[in-house]
């Protein structure tokens, strides 16, 4: 049986998204926060167009629509009382599992109305994020990266960034190799071979796949040695629709994983999660990898946002594509197959 | 874009050539269609502000060998708009169809001034630009939410001088406005001989009368002279139509007299006036100036406003009217 349209959880004028391209995107698993970002007070979030409270409930963690079933308040401006979440409006008390615990305008003994009750969604911790799904079942698994839970690894979270962009653009360009010697320029990129080699990408059921080799500028975490060439072989993996592992390997056998997950707050806002997990350089919290990293982001930031049009083409007559493009191609032709238009209409 | 037949099909400024240095790359604006102009030696291009290959701003990117290089992917477009090198594939002919879309170019008056649909064959005129009894000093660009036609009927106006600059250009005491002509011509508006009462016309710091005339050059250019004695005083007043809420006015003011006042004095003196109508003129509803007169309420003082309304009318202006 097909679950029903979320259509009705949007705001009418929220709606970036139609309707259909929503709900195809809503039966995915998308991270909404990093875990430890979750405990002492509800987090707003949006996710596809919709209002949701993120909060951490006496059993876990758990996803609901930010609305109080009592007077519509929204949630998130509540507060945390005793594993319960309280309404800044009434003070209604909420449990994980989204029932009401009390109504502190009625006697304790009064009866709770059992309609008084939150729209939960499911929350998944997985990789350190909390994951939800708007309209199970859902049509691909979460991502199962083993690589994070490998034996001589660290993991460190970059803090999450919102990219006035597309979720597609997004992930595009985390997939796009010939805009590193541009755009990462002196960063990481080699702007003395902007060639690109031949690759061929590798069709999953849920995933696409190429794998590439870059000269790229190779900088130690702690500046101790000089800059050099490194013949680096990139791995990636598109989960569809929005999250890549990119592993990051070098000769010498240090691997760098960098996962980077779009979720798409509306059509044309994008909330970033990215984790990175390595095998060498670990004897500090993470903090130069992070703010390295960071910058990296930064350069890509000014230049997604300004693409236009601002959702990707999936009509691939739109703009030109070249060989070094197989993958970006790959990847409109999987968003087209799994049924969405693109023509978003925000 | 802005789809309106008039504007579509006239010049309009987009930058200032003095601050376009050899190999500058600046963005704009011009209804709702965001541009790239780009300098290399003399020559300026005015394009689309979009890469074909992935839709990134060329805005972003720089000059190179006389090229506009795209910040995204390194494309390569020469002068012409031809992408002539795709870094990825370097041995590969770029395809025909990796262009730029060019917009035709006029340098004048000092500013650079491109035209989205076919271009009429002359500038709005402003002959005391080449008078060497003159000198020119350029203002602006002024940044409105507004929409042309209002931030030009204010340019019109002198009803105003007494209350919104107080002190500048008007004084409270004096609020009369005494009668004036104004006409329709084929070519725009004209009033003149509208006598004002101003607290310091020259700077001398002596109240005096002048006269001033306006004149209505195109739908959102206009430009007065400021008559005292031989003492001749002129701006042109160019607005830049940017999207469907703001508008960047550009100006040029031209005189005869005070060559040893400093031009950043005069300059900032303009921007502190523009600065007082800005407020006055983003607070106007409705936004968009109606040319039915049934619609506001009209004085004999202004008949440059009606004649204006009037003549936009005929022209079929659709861009900031209703």
């Amino acid at each position: 049986m097909t679950p029903p349209s979320i259509a009705t959880l949007v705001r009418p004028e929220e709606a970036t998204f139609s309707a259909a391209d929503r709900d195809i995107l809503a039966s995915y698993w998308h991270p909404l926060a990093y875990a430890a970002e979750v405990g002492e007070r509800p987090l707003a979030r949006r996710l596809l167009d919709v209002r949701l409270v993120v909060y951490r409930g006496e059993d876990g963690i758990a996803v609901a629509r930010d609305l109080c079933a009592h007077r519509g308040a929204s949630l998130s401006r509540g507060w945390m009382d005793g594993g319960q979440l309280v309404c800044a409006y009434h003070g209604f008390r909420y449990r994980g599992d989204g029932t009401c615990a009390g109504i502190p305008a009625q006697d304790a003994g009064a009866p709770i109305p059992g309609r008084l009750r939150l729209r939960t969604f499911p929350a998944v911790v997985r990789h350190g994020l909390v994951w939800t799904c708007l309209r199970p079942p859902a049509a691909a698994a979460i991502p199962e990266w083993p690589t994070l839970s490998e034996a001589g690894r660290q993991t460190l979270e970059i803090p999450a960034a919102v990219w006035r962009a597309a979720a597609a653009r997004q992930v595009e360009n985390f997939n796009d190799v010939a805009h590193l010697s541009w755009v990462h320029a002196g960063t990481f990129g080699n702007r003395d071979e902007p060639r690109i080699q031949e690759y061929t990408v590798t069709e999953r059921a849920d995933a696409l796949e190429f794998t590439l080799t870059y000269p790229q500028i190779d900088r130690d975490t702690f500046g101790v040695h000089a800059p050099a060439i490194t013949a680096m072989k990139y791995v990636y993996t598109l989960s569809l629709p929005f999250a890549t592992q990119l592993g990051v390997h070098a000769p010498d056998g240090r691997i760098l994983d960098i996962f980077d997950v779009a979720t798409p707050e509306t059509a044309r806002r994008t909330r970033v999660h990215m984790l990175l997990s390595r095998n060498y350089d670990q004897n500090d919290a993470g903090g130069p990898a992070i703010e390295y990293q960071m910058h990296v982001n930064s350069e890509d930031l000014p230049v997604v946002e300004d693409q236009y049009p601002e959702d990707l083409p999936l009509d691939l007559r739109q703009e030109i594509h070249i060989a070094a493009d197989r993958m970006s191609i790959a990847y409109r032709k999987r968003l087209r197959a799994i049924g969405l238009t693109g023509e978003w209409i925000a | 874009m802005i789809d309106d037949p008039i504007l579509l099909r006239e010049w309009h400024v987009v930058a200032r050539l003095s601050e376009l240095a050899p190999g500058a790359v600046a963005a704009a604006r011009l209804l709702g269609v965001d541009l790239v102009v780009w300098r290399s030696g003399d020559e300026v291009q005015v394009w689309e502000d979009l890469c074909i290959h992935r839709g990134a701003k060329l805005s972003g990117g720089r000059v190179a060998d006389g090229c506009l290089m795209c910040p995204y992917h390194g494309w390569t477009y020469d002068t012409a708009g031809a992408c002539v090198k795709i870094p990825a594939h370097p041995a590969q002919k770029p395809p025909a169809r990796a262009r730029a879309r060019a917009y035709p170019v006029k340098l004048a008056y000092g500013l650079v001034w491109t035209c989205l649909g076919a271009p009429p064959a002359e500038l709005p005129p402003f002959p005391e630009a080449d008078d060497p009894t003159y000198r020119a000093i350029p203002c602006g660009p002024y940044h409105f939410r507004a929409l042309g036609p209002r931030v030009i009927e204010n340019f019109l106006d002198v009803g105003h001088f007494p209350f919104v600059h107080a002190g500048y250009l008007g004084d409270l005491q004096h609020t009369e406005i005494d009668e004036y002509a104004a006409e329709t011509t084929d070519h725009g508006v004209i009033a003149r001989d509208i006598s004002i009462w101003q607290p310091d016309p020259d700077g001398t710091g002596r109240a005096a009368k002048v006269l001033y005339t306006y004149e209505v050059l195109r739908p959102l250019t206009a430009r007065f002279t400021k008559a005292q004695g031989d003492q001749r005083f002129a701006m042109i007043f160019m607005v830049t139509p940017v999207d469907a809420e703001r508008s960047a006015a550009w100006g040029i003011m031209v005189m005869n007299y005070s060559f040893d006042v400093p031009a950043e004095h005069i300059r900032a003196f303009q921007d502190e006036v523009t600065g007082q109508d800005r407020p006055i003129v983003e607070s106007q509803r409705p936004e968009l100036l109606p040319l039915d007169l049934q619609a506001e309420l009209h004085l004999r003082s202004d008949r440059t406003a009606i004649a204006y309304r009037q003549w936009l009318r005929q022209l079929g202006l659709v861009y900031g009217t209703a």
